[in-house]
């Protein structure tokens, strides 16, 4: 198996006068989780349309497991797996039926298509709704029914257009579990999505894109720490609430945007870690209680923010 | 594994296997009944009973696959693009035949059965109980005649599957044809042989003499096989157009290759028909084939085969569009390549000459004369300048269109509609205006401004006139400003290529 599965090289996408891609480069490897970020119309879905070959590119080429996706759509199908941000399913049919159809157009043997249709239904907690006919489902369930159709044959490269939209949070905590799995067994994964917080859980890298352009590319450290940024966001819990506790360390240097709330002091210092213990150091010597400290995790959305894109779906 | 899983589905969503049986014993049930009561009805004579109850049979089997069929499935492909299931289907590994074959077959099903049920009790009451019918004869053409029908119902059905395909679903082709037909559409036949013969009307023709009562038209027979043929030719071009059309949605609805075996087949046909309708002594059409003149039939011939053309035409400017544009994008886009797809108009406009002198040959004695006035050099100069200056403007229309992101299809018919068709009726208004004043004589030939139109041009050619050259430089200068605006459209393209930051790939 190459060690790259979904290559894009200068992709180009136009729609008459409208330049929805523009000269998109990137690699994505085994086990790499690629997160989307971008305002609407910043050409996420079309960039994935088009690495799924359901959309001619105007230039450039993406190849999927070493197939020219223009050329070899049939070999691609077997390695490529695609959701797109609104379920496609026949209304019909029970889920079963559906997924029993999506195995056999992937030409998998009817053992092995129920063995999986097993597993994705307990997987996406759709066990009970096996016999139910699609119509029938909530509008999260038929998201979980687009991704279990999607996985089901079992691809290398799956792109999942907004998959976390429509489900509710125990789902999307469940799915963040399940993305990270899968990334973990070596699949090349992107995801689009408007909800960073996820994306920075489980993603690899991000790509922030705006107009059709690449704004940022790179490791998710790579893109929170761009231009520079060796800060991040420290909190602090206290024992107990000290009302002063922002007073008493407002002189060590370096510190800002210090937050008091209640028992929880938040701040930013320099991410490196001798500073943190220093830091600490600073914060015992101040006589303040500290119970737990700890640096959150990188903030994408400032990532975002900087980038000077300015609007937030 | 299943071999077809679309076809699986589509029975499925149809009602499946169960409901399918159940309509074939109600239908079978029905149709009996029927035969029994007619029976009863006239006292135990079987000759009404054969006839009343073979015409039931008939009508019903033509409801089945050349209506209901067509019908179901653009209904199945219009639901798959509202629930974006094409899209699934295009992700998976299935062929694009295979799909092609799920849709042809899938939706049908229920239908196919009933045919097939018609078509056992049908035999049976041909070869058994239908003592009112010629014996030898009748059997032979009743046979005979469920193979035109199979095969107009793939033919017809393939051609809607490729309509539906490639416009989502929207275009409702079985809808059209029905209004087409209502408003006097059967009016084209006469004009265009080639026409009447792919569509089976010839056939029926010939099929309908063994049943008239009156003598067979027995040496018109070929007639049927030419036709089976030709429709088994579109209904092939048509599955392969349908096929690569699924799997590659914005390119055009016909490649290169493509395109050129469907005007090639289309001019065969177009020849074949202006021959065999000679060989119609019988029936209403053959009647309706006399009434028209010569070169009117010709004309409309070439007229049908320039419609066609442009199916040719738009795939050569949308191939030479995205060669371009990819050549500015640093993708390969051999400058041969670009250069062969420009060429396209002057072999449209050989190709075109070639169907009307093939068309002139066969039509002997009457398309002698005709032959002999075209094959003048100034006429045929006159006749070749049109042609191509009129592929050439719609080459670069459509180039144009392609460039600004319009719809093709619309801005063809604007080409065809301004440039070609509406010198004609800006005439027909003068004529209207001016006969209303002072009665001033009209002819289509001498017009004010269809000389203007590459189809006047072609009209005063074919009945033999002075060539208009004033019509003809004003054709050159249209064809100029069109070569114009090509090149603009062209030098465009590369406004829209802005290079943006290599981003190095992902370690």
């Amino acid at each position: 198996m190459p060690e790259t599965l979904l290559s894009i090289r200068n992709l180009t996408v136009q729609y008459g006068r409208f330049l929805a891609v523009d000269a998109l480069s990137f690699d994505l490897a085994a086990g790499s989780l690629l997160g989307m970020i971008g305002p609407n119309g910043a050409g996420k879905t079309t960039t994935l349309r088009a690495a799924a070959g359901l959309l001619a590119p105007s230039g450039g080429t993406v190849h999927v497991m070493g197939y020219d996706v223009g050329r070899h759509a049939t070999a691609v199908g077997n390695h490529l797996g695609f959701a797109p941000d609104s379920p496609a399913v026949y209304e019909s049919l029970t889920v079963q039926e559906f997924l029993r159809f999506i195995g056999d157009a992937y030409g998998m043997p009817r053992r092995l298509v129920a063995e999986r249709i097993d597993m994705w239904l307990e997987q996406l907690w759709l066990t009970d709704k096996r016999g139910a006919r699609v119509s029938s489902l909530s509008r999260g369930m038929r998201q979980r029914l687009t991704v279990a159709r999607t996985l089901i044959p079992d691809p290398h490269v799956i792109l999942l257009d907004e998959p976390a939209a429509g489900l509710d949070p125990a789902g999307r905590m469940y799915f963040r579990k399940l993305l990270a799995g899968l990334r973990d067994q070596g699949k090349a994964i992107i995801v689009s999505s408007h909800i960073l917080a996820d994306l920075a859980e489980y993603c690899t890298h991000i790509l922030i894109m705006e107009r059709g352009r690449v704004r940022r590319f790179g490791t998710v450290a790579q893109v929170t720490d761009d231009a520079g940024h060796e800060r991040c966001l420290y909190r602090v819990q206290l024992a107990e609430p000290i009302g002063d506790a922002a007073a008493r360390i407002a002189h060590l240097s370096g510190l800002t945007r210090l937050a008091l709330s209640g028992d929880r002091l938040d701040f930013e210092y320099l991410s490196d870690r001798r500073a943190a213990a220093q830091l600490l150091r600073g914060m015992l010597d101040a006589g303040l209680p500290v119970a737990a400290f700890h640096a959150l995790a990188p903030n994408l959305e400032e990532a975002y923010l900087r980038t000077g894109i300015g609007q937030v779906d | 594994m299943s071999v077809n899983p679309l076809f699986d589905v589509q029975v499925r969503l149809s009602g499946g296997w169960r409901v399918c049986y159940l309509f074939v014993v109600l239908y079978l049930a029905l149709i009996v009944g029927f035969a029994t009561l007619t029976y009863r009805l006239n006292s135990g004579d079987p000759a009404p009973v054969s006839s009343a109850w073979l015409g039931i049979v008939s009508a019903s089997q033509g409801f089945f696959l050349l209506l209901a069929g067509p019908a179901s499935i653009r209904k199945a492909v219009l639901r798959d693009f509202q629930t974006g299931m094409i899209e699934s289907h295009r992700l998976s590994p299935m062929s694009g035949y295979k799909v092609v074959l799920g849709y042809l077959t899938g939706p049908v099903v229920i239908l196919v059965a009933l045919y097939a049920a018609s078509l056992l009790a049908g035999g049976y009451f041909v070869t058994r109980v239908a003592l009112g019918l010629t014996a030898g004869q009748a059997i032979g053409a009743w046979w005979g005649g469920q193979v035109c029908l199979l095969t107009l119902a793939l033919f017809f059905s393939t051609l809607v599957l490729l309509g539906a395909v490639a416009s989502a679903g929207k275009a409702n082709l079985v809808g059209v044809i029905i209004v087409i037909s209502a408003f006097g559409g059967w009016a084209i036949l006469p004009l265009v042989p080639g026409v009447a013969l792919l569509g089976g009307v010839m056939s029926g023709n010939v099929l309908w003499s063994f049943f008239g009562g009156g003598a067979p038209n027995v040496g018109a027979a070929n007639v049927a096989a030419y036709a089976i043929l030709a429709q088994l030719v579109y209904s092939t071009i048509f599955i392969i157009a349908t096929a690569q059309r699924v799997r590659a949605p914005e390119r055009p609805l016909f490649s290169m290759p493509l395109a050129f075996v469907l005007l090639v087949v289309t001019g065969v046909v177009l020849i074949a028909g202006i021959a065999l309708r000679a060989a119609l002594t019988t029936g209403p059409l053959a009647r309706s084939f006399a009434d028209v003149g010569e070169w009117i039939q010709i004309f409309s011939g070439l007229l049908t085969f320039m419609v066609i053309a442009s199916v040719m035409l738009t795939t050569a400017a949308q191939d030479r569009f995205q060669l371009d544009r990819s050549a500015l994008l640093g993708d390969a886009a051999p400058a041969a390549a670009r250069r062969l797809r420009s060429a396209t108009p002057l072999l449209l406009t050989a190709m075109t000459l070639g169907v009307a002198f093939g068309m002139l040959r066969v039509m002997r004695p009457d398309g002698a004369q005709i032959a002999v006035e075209l094959a003048k050099p100034l006429t045929l100069l006159s006749v070749v300048a049109a042609l191509a200056m009129s592929f050439w403007v719609d080459f670069n229309w459509v180039y144009i269109g392609r460039a600004s992101g319009k719809n093709l299809s619309r801005a063809l018919l604007f080409s065809w509609g301004i440039l070609k068709l509406a010198p004609f009726v800006a005439d027909g208004l003068l004529t209207w205006l001016s006969s209303g004043l002072n009665s001033m004589a009209y002819s289509m030939g001498r017009g004010y401004f269809a000389p203007m139109s590459p189809f006047g041009t072609l009209i005063i050619a074919l009945i033999g006139e002075r060539t208009p050259w004033v019509g003809l430089i004003i054709q050159a200068a249209i064809a100029a400003f069109f070569t114009w605006a090509g090149r603009r459209a062209r030098r465009g393209l590369g406004n829209f290529v802005r290079s943006t930051p290599h981003v190095a790939p992902a370690a």
